[in-house]
């Protein structure tokens, strides 16, 4: 028992090894000819160039747009999570099911027709039109997990601040939100994390003048240098792996319980 | 739930607006523009051998990176059972979850920097003569890609539904003198089965109409549809823009049917 548990232990280490390994040693190798194994020489030419071809301000865009997706649906999600975890209504399962199911919907489906759209609107080929753009695939998600939080939660405390004279705000802020925050984060970080990993949407939707991280990256990977890609990759990885202890649990917990 | 009440589901109709308008303006403006020439793009488009050819390859990888993903995400799920407590098993549970929030661009570039004909498994295998398998005719690499991501993710959807309740029927069955397949045939695996499906779902759509990684590790022609709509639209020749909104709209009219054929109308709206 105990050594079949480590043989899958050591097939699931060398399985993420295979991924992670190659862009580890690409990121520090200054030298890698084939048919060497391992780089030639080690150096950080990779990082020193891709900083200089445009990843600081790429990262900051990211993070803005990142950002204010995550605020933004969080304050959307709030409402529609607190209803759907706390009360059942008509056209209940018909509203869930819509708020829920473009999680299912590939980028490109939606990317072309909304930047056809906003043309119209001049939000073709801006930030804030690769802000909304991202609420679609962003919405599900934090829907899902606030709405899961609230089926944990007990209104009745909010009942009984209300007898005691509170108003709203107050109840809000003073018993509502500390019961609810860690949810609320949570839905926040989904929403950063897949505003950050978006590809398809911001490329049609930016119109390659929103340059975001991952943009970058697409462009240095079909350009071919693996120094640069490499590096950029590592920058790009850097969130995704600080929140991972938070975004594995909750993914299992709420977006499944989500989709019913 | 509070009785006196009007309709409780008012916090709900914010987003479900802001979807709608986003979602629904998407689609009427995609429709709208693959009409620009009447019915010229479709009948462009639908007369075209690389229609053929780009729909049965968009197929053939979507279903076989759904299919394997499957398959290897319940064999995970079943192997980590029997080790749950062990500290083997404690280690797999937490791998499972680092490819979750891993970014399918990056997993893509890893496939590339591993797979393509000076990658690591070349030069590991001292460059033993591999078939292609980057930018190759079956999409070895996008399928690799997919499978990587999202055998972990089925896996452990699956693992969180087979706890509780099963665990004990299983201990029940078993008491009750069921051989260790039957138990696994018709206990185990029927409790597996919605996780497995809303797995599949969301693997077999994302799959089926991606962008960056068969532009990554695709070959060009024929291209997989979300590649392929993408370079309609974008072409010089902006008279091709009304047919890659009409790939793209294939893309969404695919995926739905997927996605009802899998769930089932009732499972959907449930």
């Amino acid at each position: 028992m105990r050594g079949r548990g480590l043989g899958l232990a050591l097939l699931g280490c060398l399985a993420i090894a295979a991924v992670l390994l190659p862009l580890a040693l690409w990121s520090v190798a200054q030298q890698w000819f084939p048919p060497a194994l391992l780089p030639q020489s080690f150096g950080l030419r990779g990082f020193r160039e891709v900083a200089r071809s445009g990843a600081v301000s790429a990262t900051m865009a990211s993070v803005l747009i990142a950002s204010a997706v995550a605020a933004l649906s969080v304050v959307l999600a709030y409402p529609a999570g607190r209803a759907l975890g706390l009360s059942t209504f008509r056209g209940r399962a018909a509203l869930r099911t819509w708020l829920v199911a473009p999680a299912l919907l590939p980028p490109t489906a939606a990317a072309l027709g909304l930047h056809a759209g906003f043309i119209h609107l001049g939000l073709a080929d801006t930030q804030l039109g690769v802000v909304l753009s991202h609420l679609v695939p962003a919405l599900p998600y934090t829907v899902s997990a606030i709405a899961a939080t609230f089926s944990g939660f007990d209104a009745r405390y909010e009942d009984v601040a209300r007898n005691l004279g509170a108003g709203r705000l107050r109840i809000l802020a003073t018993v509502t939100l500390p019961l609810v925050w860690p949810g609320l984060l949570i839905a926040a970080l989904f929403a950063f994390l897949v505003s950050w990993s978006q590809v398809a949407l911001t490329l049609v939707v930016g119109g390659g003048v929103v340059i975001t991280l991952p943009v970058l990256l697409f462009g240095l990977a079909s350009g071919g240098d693996l120094h640069l890609t490499a590096a950029a990759c590592v920058a790009f990885l850097a969130p995704v792996f600080l929140l991972l202890p938070v975004t594995g649990r909750a993914l299992t917990g709420s977006v499944l319980g989500g989709r019913g | 739930m509070r009785p006196g009440r009007s309709w409780a589901g008012w916090g709900t109709v914010p987003a479900a607006f802001v979807l709608l308008l986003l979602f629904g303006g998407a689609l009427v403006e995609a429709v709208s523009v693959s009409l620009d020439d009447g019915l010229g793009a479709w009948r462009r488009l639908l007369g075209s051998d690389e229609l053929v050819a780009s729909l049965a390859l968009t197929w053939r990888v979507a279903l076989t990176s759904t299919i394997l993903a499957a398959a290897l995400g319940l064999l995970i799920a079943l192997l980590v059972r029997r080790v749950f407590q062990t500290f083997g098993g404690r280690v797999t549970r937490v791998l499972l979850q680092v490819p979750l929030p891993m970014p399918h661009l990056v997993v893509a570039i890893a496939a590339l920097m591993l797979l393509s004909q000076s990658g690591l498994l070349n030069r590991l295998l001292g460059g033993a003569a591999l078939p292609p398998l980057v930018n190759d005719r079956f999409g070895v690499g996008i399928v690799f890609t997919y499978v990587w991501k999202e055998a972990p993710f089925i896996a452990v959807l699956v693992l969180s539904a087979l706890r509780g309740e099963t665990l004990k029927l299983e201990e029940v069955a078993q008491n009750l003198g069921a051989s260790r397949w039957r138990v696994l045939r018709e206990v185990t695996l029927p409790a597996a089965l919605p996780a497995l499906r809303t797995g599949s779902t969301l693997v077999f759509a994302y799959a089926f109409g991606a962008f960056e990684v068969p532009r990554l590790l695709g070959q060009t022609r024929p291209s997989m549809l979300g590649v392929w709509s993408f370079r309609l639209y974008t072409d010089v020749d902006l008279a091709r823009r009304p047919e890659g909104m009409a790939v793209a709209l294939l893309i969404f009219a695919s995926v739905v049917a997927a996605a009802l054929a899998l769930n089932g109308v009732r499972g959907r709206v449930r």
